[in-house]
């Protein structure tokens, strides 16, 4: 059905499972083995290379980088705010997204009628569609605006300014890049949570409702339950998405400054790994630009086991119903 | 144990059965209403980045902006407010030359996923998905390590390379999918038949498959087309329309963020503008896989 | 058309019941009559509407799209699709057994046997758990399981499974029992286990089973309802009577061909 919900290629191969192809196809073995090595040698080239280049920034970083103070241009190199930044906005993130996500598959599964489920889909996946930078831009220039005027004091004043919601506010922050973050993952976890909930079979429902359960009962107690792995994929691949996320954050979270040098508030404002290294792009031809290399390097590592961990958990959930 | 007999059990449940009725049906009806929120919140995003699209961006779209090169600071005269021209050329060379490459490596790559089923194959097939996650950025910084640190230019032909990560990896998946999805009864008849094995690939499968790997494509070049990350580190920049992939380049997503980082409120507004034109280039990528998977679904 | 039995206090009553899907008829102007604690069996070809009547009974056909009834359904003298009955009280009152076992997976055998009792909110500890041996005890399946209340529903055989769902349904004290070829997916054994359980059934709710097996529909029914469908493929009531008197003394020609097996 849907292109893209959880692209993975390394189940049962239904290929063709040969080990080596044989009787004289020999430039065919030649030309697919020989682009084979070529990916190859480039990844190697790539890991090495990011490897390669990120050591002189752990050296000058040092023992520091373990530190919890990053000040980029005053050569402050402890990266633990950046990964709480990380953290905390993918967290949020996900927190926004999985209620109103898992909540929109079941309209669409449940509410919406035939006729306008096409509609709806297309317009959920439209909203995958959509390049960061341009959630970048409507983040930065549609939303900020509203939260710095309407929203923003508004929660002071219903909250009479006690945490999260103390402190000082500029708009720009974790907690707008956190919502632009929710709606730019909401439709892996729709789709994701779409699949499942579908694949939960009809005689389940029809049989709780036999008994007498209502709607709400039929997907509280049987639907649900059942889905609770896919759903944990889902969030597993939202996250790896949210993790990956570079331009919009950029845009979005207004760096680490001496008011906020930590993510501990609602309105703080903050940097992540990615969105740190685009943000101070600037910066990368000179000296302490080879602490960039190094946190590229980190997100290689952190995001490609993360990755990872998500397509296991995904697999090990599709093959219950099957 | 004194225990109930059926009977005064059956009028215990009888009259809970009744008397929950109404607290179990308005928790119902909560549930969907909340659900039914739920979409709504979903919905709004959407329309309203299409709002301000059409809205704000609108305004932008004439002849002059596409045709224009960008605005040179202190050039006065109102009849030239600047264009995306340079970006537009950018773009389309930039992504070009991206998928010109990437389209046969990919393709290559996902017959030899789906040809070899060994060990090697399988761990090929794994690092094909990390990469399918990792954030563009580390492209970026990759691309610029490996090419602009040792060659000291900012060219815009690495800016293709750099997207090459994105766009073989994405693509790959979806050729080996497109693969796989091909009746396997094909390739046994072709092989019963005594055909090599290349032949039945590309005068059988690949053609049947053929459909679906195109819609795997548009829909990558949807994505990357408006991918900014790997461009931005680098490809440089230019002013001017330019159709050289050995100079600097900007593309359309390069010249949005350009224009964040001005400040001025006409820059942000024109951002609107662009983000609009690159927009319709996504949409339309994405739009024409869909037909191809429509046309593919339909066989 | 049929020997009607009308009984004087009937448990069903089906009056001129058509169940349309779209506006076509599935089944057409069926009436008759359901006794208490007495099994009666829905028999005849693929395609003559016995499931969608019954599963007009509990009124689970609506979950259909463009799904309408005319006529009448009587639960001892009530209409069931009219507004006295609540809908998920009434699906208390009827319970349903379907052709597959459909245990919920992320149940235990005992939270599978009370789910519907919680669903009505029932909390209380005792009473549940005495429900779930008396349940099980009236499926024939507490010896079985008795050590295995806590073990997932998915760890029991496919005829166990079944009669899990037997005891699911039996544990809100239902006053009908609809089972949809409850024993088309399971083994003889597991098969010979829930005809032997149907018949016992009797003492505590009335059954009403769609079978497509006329030896089965011999073995365990007191009342047979023969359905066929007509040229407009819509269900009929040939002919319903007592079960003797329907493979034995069959009134109506067709009832007599598919006796004879050559429909079917």
């Amino acid at each position: 059905m849907s292109t893209n919900t959880s692209p993975e290629i390394t189940t049962n191969a239904t290929g063709q499972g040969r080990k080596s192809l044989t009787g004289g196809d020999g430039a065919y073995r030649g030309l697919l083995s020989t682009i084979v090595v070529l990916v190859l040698a480039v990844v190697v080239v790539f890991v090495f290379k990011l490897a390669q280049q990120a050591i002189p920034g752990f050296k000058l970083a040092g023992w520091g980088i373990f530190g919890g103070t990053w000040n980029f241009g005053a050569g402050q190199y402890g990266v633990l705010p950046l990964v709480a930044g990380t953290l905390v906005t993918t967290t949020l993130a996900l927190l926004f997204a999985l209620p109103v996500g898992l909540g929109t598959a079941l309209a669409i599964t449940y509410l919406i009628p035939q006729r306008l489920r096409l509609v709806v889909t297309s317009i959920v996946e439209l909203l995958a569609v959509v390049p960061s930078i341009v959630y970048g831009i409507w983040g930065l220039l549609t939303i900020y605006p509203w939260l710095n005027t309407t929203l923003f004091p508004h929660l002071v004043s219903w909250s009479g300014g006690a945490w999260p919601f103390n402190g000082t506010y500029v708009g720009q922050g974790i907690f707008l890049g956190a919502i632009v973050l929710a709606i730019m993952v909401l439709p892996i976890i729709i789709a994701v949570s779409r699949d499942v909930i579908a694949a939960v079979p009809k005689e389940l429902t029809e049989g709780a409702l036999s008994l007498g359960a209502t709607r709400s009962q039929v997907i509280r107690k049987v639907v649900l339950p059942s889905c609770r792995s896919g759903i944990v994929g889902a969030t597993s691949l939202a996250a790896g998405r949210a993790l990956g996320e570079t331009i919009a954050l950029a845009t979005l979270l207004g760096g680490i400054t001496t008011t906020s040098p930590w993510p501990d508030r609602l309105f703080a404002t903050g940097s992540t790994l990615s969105a740190e290294i685009a943000i101070e792009i600037g910066g990368i031809t000179g000296p302490p630009g080879k602490v960039l290399f190094s946190l590229a390097f980190i997100l290689m590592v952190i995001v490609g086991g993360a990755t990872y961990a998500g397509r296991v958990i995904v697999r090990n959930a599709q093959k219950k119903f099957q | 144990m004194t225990m109930t007999n059926a009977t005064e059990a059956r009028d215990i449940i009888r009259a809970k059965a009744l008397s929950s009725v109404k607290r179990r049906e308005n928790l119902s009806r909560l549930y969907t209403a909340t659900v039914a929120l739920a979409l709504v919140v979903a919905i709004i995003p959407l329309t309203s980045i299409i709002s301000d699209l059409v809205g704000k961006g609108g305004q932008f779209l004439s002849w002059g902006f596409l045709t224009q090169n960008v605005h040179t600071p202190g050039f006065n005269d109102p009849h030239n407010v600047g264009g995306i021209a340079n970006a537009i050329s950018g773009s389309l060379i930039i992504v070009g030359l991206a998928v010109l490459i990437s389209v046969p490596v990919a393709i290559l790559l996902a017959m030899a996923i789906h040809e070899f089923n060994n060990r090697i194959m399988k761990t090929v097939a794994v690092i094909v998905e990390v990469f399918v996650g990792l954030p563009s950025v580390v492209f970026g910084v990759f691309a610029f390590i490996a090419l602009v640190v040792t060659t000291k230019h900012f060219l815009a032909y690495y800016g293709s390379l750099a997207l090459c990560f994105i766009m073989v990896p994405v693509s790959t998946v979806n050729s080996v999918a497109a693969l796989r999805a091909v009746p396997a009864t094909l390739n046994e008849a072709g092989l019963a038949l005594g055909s090599k094995p290349s032949r039945v690939m590309f005068r059988v499968i690949f053609p049947t498959a053929l459909p679906r790997i195109m819609t795997g494509i548009f829909l990558a070049l949807s994505r990357t087309v408006g991918e900014t990350a790997p461009v931005l580190f680098v490809t440089g920049s230019s002013a001017l329309v330019s159709w050289n992939l050995n100079k600097g380049a900007t593309t359309l997503p390069a010249a949005i963020w350009n224009n964040l980082q001005q400040g001025s409120p006409y820059a942000a507004l024109e951002c609107w503008g662009i983000a609009l034109v690159l927009i319709l280039f996504v949409f339309f990528f994405n739009i024409l896989g869909r037909i191809f998977l429509a046309r593919a679904e339909k066989k | 058309m049929s020997d009607a039995m009308t009984s004087t206090n009937p448990k069903l009553r089906l009056v001129d019941t058509t169940v349309l899907f779209n506006g076509r008829a599935a089944v057409k102007n069926v009436s008759f009559d359901i006794e208490a604690n007495k099994v009666t069996a829905l028999i005849g070809p693929s395609g003559s509407g016995k499931t969608t009547l019954l599963r007009s009974i509990n009124r689970l056909h609506e979950l259909t799209r463009h799904a309408t009834l005319t006529g009448r359904i009587e639960l001892d003298g009530v209409n069931i699709y009219g507004n006295e009955i609540p809908l998920t009280v009434l699906r208390t009152r009827i319970g349903m057994v379907f052709q597959r076992p459909n245990p919920f997976p992320t149940m235990t055998v005992a939270e599978n046997v009370v789910s519907g009792l919680r669903f009505i909110g029932i909390k209380d500890k005792k009473f549940l758990d005495e429900a779930v041996e008396r349940a099980l005890t009236q499926a024939a399946l507490w010896d079985a399981v008795k050590d295995r209340l806590s073990a997932a529903a998915g760890t029991l055989s496919g005829g166990e499974q079944q009669r899990l769902c037997v005891a699911r349904a039996l544990a809100v004290e239902p006053e009908v029992l609809l089972m949809d070829e409850p024993t088309a997916s399971l083994d003889p054994i597991s098969t010979k286990q829930i005809e032997d359980l149907m018949v016992t059934l009797r003492e505590f709710t009335t059954v009403v089973i769609v079978t497509h097996n006329m030896q089965q529909a011999m073995r365990i029914s007191d009342n047979c309802a023969f359905l066929l469908m007509d040229d407009d493929r819509a269900g009929q009531l040939i002919e319903y009577n007592e079960t003797d008197k329907i493979f034995n003394n069959p009134k109506d020609p067709r009832t007599v061909d598919y006796i004879a097996g050559r429909f079917g």
